[in-house]
């Protein structure tokens, strides 16, 4: 049997790189990162060029220890693998102007990723107006979506309860579930357990809407 | 003292909170639309593999046990890594451990709380249930059974992030206490990151430092089962039981997915056989025992600050 570490550096390498060829990376045209190629597999770029998480796999080894000179002043905490949003609270201070902009749909993939999203998310509701509720221990939440020809029209948050104000997610969240078409709601701004009741909620009430 | 533009943003993904923080000169449409593409890449990876989705390939493969099946390449790479490490701890570690996990309650999907279920499986399915073909990218499982891709999902997708992000000058991708660092953060130092102390929610029980590494941490604090608060999400897939002698396990790696399974297994194997098995993988690893004894590998060691 090869050693342990040959084999599962091996596979786990072979592995990100074949999801990589199968073009499950998703890349902008007018991105400055290039993403559009395979990454340099020599992995001898010095490291402050710009060698790949890819590029690295190939190293099959681990990195050497990090310069000692530098002393980081922006740590991250890696936590454990956490549950639910209401623990998840060291990340959560999201930029806050992000709700428009990823409203916009930024992501081109290739090999057909980006048609097989889009056949996901035409979904088919029938016109109405449909309530939903969620919530969790740190607060409850409703809502009404509105539905015509078939898309999410609005949604409008009717009650709310959380220990900060509904000005944190509203209308940025019910904004981006019109433009997404959705209630896989990504944006966080300090606000995941009530991003986590509104996602709920609004699971709730399109599962209701369901033709 | 200066800064480097940065952007940074978090959004629920993978049953987690997950952050991207994006580092380097351009315009900020720019950062952002990176940091979108990486969250973006995660998402194909999740509606792929994830268990509580009912619509995933995953759960569309468990739904046809007794024939073969073609899938997305994602779910049959991240299928072999989850195979390849069962061999390697003899079925300590398991992706089969799907159903164990629905009996103790760990069954809701995240955010639409909605409970999985309505899948029919056998006891005593194990790993040597699932047959691969390479060539045709398909999956057998020969008999009913439900994966749990948790612990090799989450890595492929922080590894297909950090490869969607390159070219960047620096980025950190925190997925629940996944992480994988790039380059420099935006004061231009090396990144720095810091393991949780287990018994203090805002403790801090080592730093480590470096650029291009993947630092993942297993352990029984954080997801508790909503049937029984004693009972963990870790779960040996051997004997049905909970390993237990372990508080936490932390591996560093070049790859998120390598840190995440071998973490993992280290974990299951406790407090006796944890370090040496990450010696023999040839990574760095921190442990947290029962008694709250910290204890690590040399490799480790060359890490802290």
């Amino acid at each position: 049997m090869a050693k342990i570490s040959t084999r599962l550096m091996s596979v786990c390498a072979a592995a990100v790189t074949a999801v990589y060829a199968a073009g499950y990376i998703v890349t902008m045209p007018s991105a400055q990162a290039n993403t559009s190629s395979m990454p340099d597999l020599g992995g001898t770029t010095p490291s402050q060029s710009t060698p790949s998480a890819a590029a690295k796999a190939f190293a099959s080894h681990p990195p050497s220890a990090g310069s000692t000179n530098a002393v980081a002043r922006h740590p991250h905490h890696a936590r454990p693998k956490g549950g639910t949003g209401a623990t998840g609270n060291s990340g959560a201070k999201a930029a806050s102007a992000s709700a428009s902009a990823s409203a916009k749909k930024p992501a081109t993939t290739s090999r057909g990723t980006a048609a097989k999203m889009a056949k996901v998310k035409v979904a088919q509701y029938k016109d109405g107006v449909y309530t939903g509720v969620g919530s969790n221990p740190y607060g409850s939440l409703a809502l009404s979506v509105a539905i015509r020809g078939g898309k999410i029209a609005s949604v409008t948050i009717n009650q709310y309860s959380m220990h900060y104000p509904q000005s944190v997610i509203d209308p940025q969240l019910p904004q981006e579930a019109v433009s997404m078409q959705t209630w896989r709601i990504y944006i966080v701004s300090g606000a995941t357990a009530s991003t986590y009741n509104f996602a709920e909620a609004l699971y709730q009430a399109l599962q209701k809407a369901k033709a | 003292m200066t800064s480097i533009r940065h952007f940074e943003q978090s959004r629920l993904l993978m049953g987690t909170l997950v952050s991207i923080e994006v580092v380097g000169p351009g315009s900020e449409t720019k950062r952002r639309d990176a940091a979108a593409c990486a969250f973006e890449t995660m998402g194909l990876v999740e509606a792929a593999c994830s268990r509580f989705d009912e619509s995933s390939a995953l759960r569309a493969l468990c739904r046809r046990p007794g024939e073969w099946r073609q899938v997305p390449d994602v779910l049959f790479e991240a299928i072999r890594v989850a195979v390849e490490m069962s061999e390697l701890t003899n079925g300590l570690f398991d992706p089969t451990v799907g159903a164990t996990l629905v009996r103790h309650g760990f069954t809701r999907h995240y955010l639409t709380g909605e409970a999985t279920g309505g899948l029919r499986t056998q006891e005593g399915a194990t790993f040597r249930d699932i047959a691969l073909d390479e060539a045709s990218r398909s999956v057998y499982l020969a008999k009913p059974l439900l994966l749990d891709l948790g612990a090799v999902a989450k890595g492929l997708a922080i590894d297909l992030a950090a490869a969607a992000l390159e070219g960047w000058e620096g980025f950190a991708i925190n997925a629940g206490g996944d992480v994988y660092v790039h380059g420099v953060d935006r004061t231009g130092q090396a990144w720095q990151v810091r393991i949780q102390d287990p018994a203090a929610k805002d403790g801090v029980i080592a730093s480590v430092q470096g650029g291009d590494m993947a630092v993942c941490t297993s352990g029984n604090y954080e997801r508790r089962s909503p049937l029984d608060p004693g009972v963990h999400h870790l779960i040996r897939a051997d004997t049905g039981q909970l390993a237990n002698d372990l508080v936490s396990c932390t591996v560093i790696a070049p790859l998120a997915m390598l840190a995440d399974v071998v973490s993992t297994a280290a974990y299951l194997l406790g407090a006796g056989r944890a370090l040496g098995f990450v010696d023999d993988a040839e990574l760095a690893a921190l442990c947290v025992d029962d008694a709250l004894a910290v204890t690590m590998n040399e490799s480790m060691r060359g890490y802290l600050q």
